[in-house]
């Protein structure tokens, strides 16, 4: 009886953070769930995500399945965006488009967001020298507006997909950065750093288990937003030839390649750009939510 | 202030022969020969070689970076066309003012819009009017700035006539690639505007104000907004960057003859003495940017400005 009594209260504080984790938790979603826009936002992005995923049972096309006598169809019930100038059907090349985007959109914040937390917490961590040697190549790389990064370093490693995605994620890195350097700077003070510290916990473990946890909410909704910032800039890139070559499906190709019928073809151009804005908003949307919903200062 | 000045022109030295050094080593690793560029496939070895010799792309990376900073610095030679074979910093500078006119007008675009917007969504917090014009913004944030550009050719040019679909040649060619530019910093402004005059609105002093049977519309535009000016300049800083980035795609959309299309013609072209000069050249005007903001503070807002002058005073003091 008394070594059951031992071990409860040996677990009890777990529980106590188990529980305190999960309650904190439903109160941000609880929060997020009361922003009607943002709930749009997550529907939106979920329907996008499930598109993607289910590209090849909901396209009723190939995404390159060229039919010539069918080129420049307006929609109609078959082809319900039309077809573009190969009589490729085009609901299915934005339905696949989905796919490239969101996964460019993804593994470049992906691959910000880990190189940009690596170099923040590093420069706030440690201070002093390493900090302003970081902060300064931080500010050299923000001085440069970041489409004019990206295109710098994608004409640089030439077009393509993977490409496209490291341009976008180096010219993002900065940013992130910037806000994970600022979290750190604020949390390293706190008590329980010095405590972690005094108990032997290395620096890297400090690091990883108990201050970048503390900083994720800032980091969350700058990913969120960053997402939609990187789909952006990759459909600009493409749309200037520097992001992914035709055939692929990109939504930036997609209207690059139906700029040239501006004057007598409209569906080449009106459907990919809906696709990029709607699935931007939806990020925009979803991030200005979860700002609001991880802010503490708006929890009553 | 002058101080001030001086020591902010002194930082801004070693974070321009940074980007510089940045966009050096891109442009530098960039896989291609620049004699064979220059000269075409055709071209026999040997020239190819001679070529390589005359430009000095056989000495060692840090020999011709310093050479390039030193020619910039010396001569404001930003190096030369590969493809005309003509000076970059002529071409930017023949560009450049045509870029310059559509950031400003599309930054005019932007505050024209932005600011009474911002200003009407706050005062009617709540009201449909604050729906629909977060709705806008958020819209205005959302879309791709080329896109609806396109669209924007779409509808006034082609379809009902009233505008040219390309070109720079005038106010009416203006009008479409301002408002394509300055769409996405007008959503911005507008949002940075409302939530700080939401804040600005309910302070004391305000309260004050109208309790004192002020009218609303000068407590708006005399007192709070003068409050609320300052995060609105700094996002109007930001969108200066933005927008110079902008400009790359929307020239490119609407046929502008600016330094942004001239970019993207040099990418296609390979022709990268042009783009590393023209990044460099933004990057240079949007520091200059960032420093006007930072000195714009100063006029907004007597705090700041009393903050300079309070420095003076006390190294004038130890002195």
């Amino acid at each position: 009886m008394k070594s059951e009594k031992r071990a409860r209260s040996a677990q009890a504080p777990d529980d106590i953070y188990a529980l305190r984790k999960n309650s904190q938790l439903k109160e941000i979603a609880g929060r997020l769930f009361k922003n009607r826009i943002a709930v749009l936002g997550l529907v939106i992005l979920t329907v996008l995500i499930l598109v993607a995923i289910f590209a090849d049972q909901i396209a009723p096309y190939g995404y390159d399945d060229q039919l010539l006598s069918r080129k420049f169809l307006l929609p109609c019930p078959e082809h319900i965006m039309g077809t573009d100038n190969f009589g490729r059907d085009i609901f299915s090349r934005v339905v696949y488009g989905s796919r490239i985007s969101l996964q460019v959109g993804l593994i470049s914040m992906g691959f910000a967001i880990i190189a940009g937390c690596l170099v923040g917490s590093v420069a706030g961590y440690y201070s002093g020298l390493v900090d302003n040697l970081i902060m300064r190549i931080v500010d050299i790389m923000l001085a440069i507006p970041s489409i004019l990064l990206a295109i710098s370093i994608a004409a640089a490693l030439g077009p393509g997909l993977q490409n496209l995605m490291i341009a976008i994620s180096i010219g993002s890195v900065p940013q992130f950065a910037r806000i994970v350097r600022a979290s750190i700077l604020t949390v390293k003070e706190q008590e329980y750093i010095e405590a972690a510290r005094a108990i032997g916990a290395s620096d890297a473990r400090i690091i990883i288990s108990h201050i970048l946890p503390n900083c994720i909410a800032p980091i969350i909704v700058q990913a969120t937003l960053g997402v939609g910032n990187a789909i952006l800039s990759a459909a600009g890139l493409s749309f200037i030839g520097l992001g992914v070559r035709p055939p692929v499906p990109e939504w930036g190709t997609m209207l690059s390649a139906g700029r040239q019928y501006i004057r007598d073809f409209w569906p080449m151009l009106v459907f990919p750009g809906l696709a990029i804005m709607l699935t931007v908003f939806s990020l925009n949307v979803l991030g200005d939510g979860l700002r609001d919903a991880l802010d503490p200062r708006l929890k009553s | 202030m002058y101080r001030f000045i001086l020591k902010r022109l002194v930082m801004m030295v070693p974070v321009l022969l940074g980007v510089t050094f940045l966009i050096f080593t891109i442009m530098y690793i960039t896989p291609g020969d620049p004699a064979a560029i220059i000269l075409g496939d055709s071209a026999t070895e040997e020239s190819k070689a001679q070529l390589r010799e005359d430009l000095g792309l056989n000495d060692p990376f840090l020999v011709q970076f310093g050479r390039y900073v030193m020619n910039i610095v010396t001569k404001g030679d930003f190096g030369t066309s590969y493809s005309n074979g003509r000076s970059v910093s002529t071409e930017i500078l023949e560009r450049f003012p045509t870029t310059a006119l559509l950031a400003v007008l599309s930054i005019c675009v932007a505050l024209c819009i932005g600011i009474p917007m911002g200003i009407l969504a706050a005062t009617k917090q709540n009201s449909i009017f604050d729906h629909l014009a977060t709705t806008v913004s958020l819209l205005g944030i959302s879309i791709p700035n080329f896109w609806l550009g396109l669209m924007l050719i779409i509808l006034f040019a082609v379809t009902l006539g009233w505008l040219p679909p390309s070109g720079f040649y005038g106010p009416a060619y203006w009008i479409m690639p301002a408002l394509t530019v300055g769409s996405g910093a007008a959503a911005n402004i507008m949002r940075t505007t409302r939530s700080t005059m939401l804040e600005v609105i309910r302070q004391d002093y305000i309260r004050c104000i109208r309790a004192k049977g002020q009218t609303e519309g000068k407590t708006i535009w005399g007192h709070a907004l003068r409050n609320a000016l300052i995060p609105v300049v700094t996002v109007v800083g930001i969108q200066c960057g933005v927008l110079l980035g902008g400009t790359v795609l929307v020239e490119t959309v609407f046929a502008v003859p600016g330094l942004g299309k001239l970019m993207v013609d040099s990418i296609k072209a390979k022709n990268f003495p042009m783009v590393q000069g023209g990044v460099l050249f933004i990057a240079l005007v949007f520091s200059f940017i960032n420093l006007l903001v930072d000195l714009l503070y100063a006029y907004i807002d007597p705090r700041i400005r009393s903050q300079y002058q309070r420095k003076k005073k006390k190294t004038a003091e130890k002195a």
